[in-house]
């Protein structure tokens, strides 16, 4: 390997772990636990060899140093605490920028200093305990087996407590987990005393090998039921060294564990099927595990996970840009092959219609995969705010804790590189608005640490984006009151839930009293309002005083495929994204009125809506010029609704977008562009941008 | 208030006297007992066995029942015997 291509691996590489150190640092804060601690070990241990053969060389020499503190923290010669956390973090953004920018030298001696007198800790007391243990166990890998022990319930007969036995068992490791079975054992007054009743499962950590386990059970083993498995391709790499590893659900996991049983998962998955919740909290739910196994469970799932993605190839996603576009190229020369097969002769083209719908399926099916590798989990997209949520939260004096659900859901990778911004605007609104200070919390009855939580899961073919926040509420007295001055409403109006949403995401629309650093300056819920909207989304509020907010955005799975209606108008065919159709309708005379300022509308279900003539709107010609002989098809934006005049429906299609250069059009009413079967192009309407244009 | 207090060799070699003990425990009025452990420094499976069963039972009666003086030995066994919740 030349030396460009190694620093090439390494850049690559140490974004992937800095970005795994960033989110375990934050962490060890909130739950400084050994693994963590280890684990932090391990990646700053892989910066530094890594750093080394690609000729980062003060990155070598300062992680060195980093190293050694760690080791120190590990070995509880310094105490996790704040300052440990926040000295972590700077150093890690050093990191970062001495091997993507330029290594800025005060700042390096300035945490070189404080990293090497750190508590009481000593750089030179940090080399020996680092030349002490480096080759030890740092690097070795656990065991771990599953331990499943029911005695005979004769045993204590034989003088023999299995109590005994499995303390000596969990001697040799640590115990990961561990479930006792109590089915067997009768009511009180039932149970023979001198019987053994209880079994157990255990999940042992141990650097021994099995052998030492069979030890333990010696003398029990030939008529006991004992078994020991080894289950240490669940928990480490060697596995990915044998190309062996399998993603696993959190249920599968939990049942190899022991900590749950396989009827208990049916129960559990039967009741999802129902409920639709989390499989992890419905086992909480009804008891068959406590929180922990289940958040350890999904812990490892993630990180099994995370191995697949190591065995995977990176591939750009422009090259599946291509293929998918490909795709559509393939998918229009289909339909143009069965326009042709539509005027052959009644054998040949039945011949041929056969064979085409074969390829359709095929051609179906392999759009699915090309969608499918696009699809990325969320997880770390919500992990980078841990950082900013407790950078942020501390500039403001408040205590906030970031929990994140639903890590595992899968969108487009378009949609997630599209999201985070608007998401960090909210997250940032919910800190500086919506969660109080510690000392008001406290006031107001609630714990003093606040709670945001980003959660993420699918439904009827969307995923959907929550921000929960427990904090006040939206202050409706205040949102009015800006409303009043703002001419929105009367001085004696009260405003409904939707007015309440239509004026927060108004431009330029803040009740905060102080424009801060943070937000309050108007600038922003409308601007995420119209990112989510362009990524054909919504976004929808609620909140309960003094309870909190919860603001949900719903966004399609994909952004290169839509749901679309053909529309006609004279000889030219428009697509509606069918997320936006409300209905279609033909209109009576009398429902159609012009009013003063608001031009041309149309009543619809008591509620009067804008009618847009598409032949006039891009000027072409059209069947009809009224609106009566014609269809108008609704459509909604957000909380506007508009009717679209057009000539007829054609039909309703998958729809492969292609992208319209601006060169074509400035309009903001059309989104892009799809290649029909004849190969004529249809346009795609952008509703959003159509409400837009007629608003102005 | 029901008090049970344990030999310092409890095992499996007495277990049947606990078991009536606690079993006229659980049938009294009273509805708090305390079994103490102080000199006890380690008991084996028929001991907890019995003692889970028994605070099965006073579950069911609404009774309360509060473990005394054990050491951190016995209660890391009763942790292993599900009697005690782990941290």
């Amino acid at each position: 390997m030349s030396e460009n291509s190694i620093r090439d691996v390494f850049l690559e590489e140490a974004k992937e772990i800095l970005r795994h150190l960033e989110a375990d640092l934050i962490q060890l804060e909130e739950n400084p636990d050994d693994e963590v601690v280890h684990r932090i070990f391990r990646y700053v241990h892989t910066i530094k060899g890594s750093s080394g053969i690609a000729g980062f060389d003060e990155v070598y020499e300062f992680t060195h140093r980093l190293e050694n503190l760690l080791d120190a923290v590990r070995n509880k010669k310094v105490p996790v605490e704040k300052a440990l956390v926040d000295l972590l973090l700077e150093s890690m953004d050093w990191v970062a920028e001495a091997i993507y920018e330029h290594a800025n030298a005060e700042r390096k001696k300035f945490l070189d200093e404080k990293v090497a007198s750190f508590g009481s800790f000593s750089a030179k007391e940090g080399e020996a305990v680092l030349a002490r243990t480096e080759n030890v166990q740092a690097e070795k890998p656990a065991n771990y087996f599953l331990v499943r022990a029911s005695f005979k319930p004769t045993i204590f007969e034989n003088g023999i407590d299995p109590l005994l036995i499995l303390e000596d068992l969990v001697s040799l490791g640590s115990v990961e987990h561990r479930r006792v079975h109590f089915d067997k054992l009768p009511a009180l007054r039932d149970m023979d005393p001198e019987k053994c009743y209880l079994e157990w499962t255990i999940l042992l950590k141990t650097f021994h090998p099995r052998q030492k386990l069979d030890e333990a059970f010696l003398f029990v083993k030939d008529d006991n039921d004992i078994s020991i498995e080894d289950v240490t391709n669940d928990f480490t790499d060697s596995e990915r060294r044998a190309g062996g590893i399998q993603e696993r659900k959190v249920g599968e996991i939990l049942v190899r564990r022991g900590v749950i049983t396989e009827e208990e998962l049916d129960t559990v998955l039967s009741i999802q099927r129902e409920t639709n919740k989390k499989i992890g909290d419905i086992i909480v739910e009804k008891g068959f595990a406590d929180e922990k196994a289940v958040q350890q469970a999904l812990g490892d799932q993630n990180r099994i996970k995370s191995r697949i993605q190591a065995t995977t190839v990176r591939v750009e996603t422009k090259k599946l840009d291509t293929l998918l576009n490909l795709l559509g190229e393939i998918v229009i020369s289909q339909s143009s092959i069965a326009r042709m097969a539509e005027e052959l002769e009644e054998e040949q083209g039945y011949r041929l219609k056969n064979a085409l719908y074969g390829m359709d399926r095929i051609t179906r099916e392999f759009q699915e995969q090309i969608m499918a590798i696009r699809m990325i989990p969320i997880g770390p997209t919500f992990e980078q705010f841990r950082r900013f949520v407790r950078d942020v939260a501390d500039d403001v004096h408040k205590e906030i804790r970031l929990d994140i659900r639903g890590s595992e859901t899968e969108l487009d990778k378009t949609v997630i590189e599209q999201i985070s911004d608007p998401l960090k605007h909210m997250i940032r609104n919910a800190i500086d608005h919506g969660i109080e200070t510690p000392q008001e919390r406290q006031k107001a009855g609630k714990k003093p640490v606040g709670t945001i939580t980003l959660n993420a899961y699918h439904q009827e073919g969307n995923v959907f984006i929550e921000i929960i926040d427990d904090g006040r509420g939206l202050d409706r007295a205040a949102i009015r009151r800006k409303a009043v001055e703002r001419g929105l409403i009367k001085g004696d109006e009260e405003i409904n839930d939707r007015q309440l949403q239509e004026f927060l995401f108004m431009p330029g629309f803040s009740t905060a009293e102080q424009v801060g650093e943070l937000s309050g300056r108007g600038v922003g819920m409308d601007v995420v309002r119209t990112n989510i909207e362009a990524l054909r989304g919504t976004v929808e509020l609620f909140s309960e005083p003094g309870k909190g907010t919860t603001i949900r955005i719903k966004l399609p799975l994909t952004l290169a495929i839509i749901e679309g209606m053909l529309v006609r108008v004279g000889k030219n065919v428009y697509i509606i994204p069918l997320l936006s159709i409300v209905e279609s309708l033909q209109p009576v005379r009398d429902s159609i009125k012009t009013v003063e300022g608001k031009g041309e509308v149309l009543l619809v279900r008591d509620e009067y809506v804008p009618l847009v003539r598409l032949y006039q709107h891009f000027g072409i010609d059209s069947d009809f010029t009224n609106p009566w002989e014609a269809l108008v098809v609704v459509v909604e934006s957000g909380t506007s609704r508009i009717g679209i005049m057009v000539d007829d429906l054609v039909g309703q299609q998958q729809i492969v977008i292609k992208s319209l250069d601006n060169f074509i059009t400035k309009s903001r009413a059309l989104s892009g562009a799809a290649i029909m079967g004849d190969g004529t192009v249809a346009l795609i309407i952008d509703v959003h941008g159509m409400v837009g244009e007629i608003a102005t | 208030m029901a008090a049970i207090v344990l030999p310092e060799d409890v095992s499996v070699k007495k277990v049947k006297a606990l078991h009536a003990e606690l079993l006229n425990a659980v049938d009294n009025d009273e509805n708090e007992m305390v079994i103490d452990f102080s000199a006890v420094k380690r008991a084996d499976l028929a001991v907890y066995q019995v003692l889970l069963a028994c605070a099965r039972e006073c579950r069911e009666k609404k009774k309360v029942v509060k473990i005394k003086g054990a050491s951190s030995t016995v209660k890391e066994q009763m942790k292993f015997c599900g009697i005690l919740r782990s941290n």
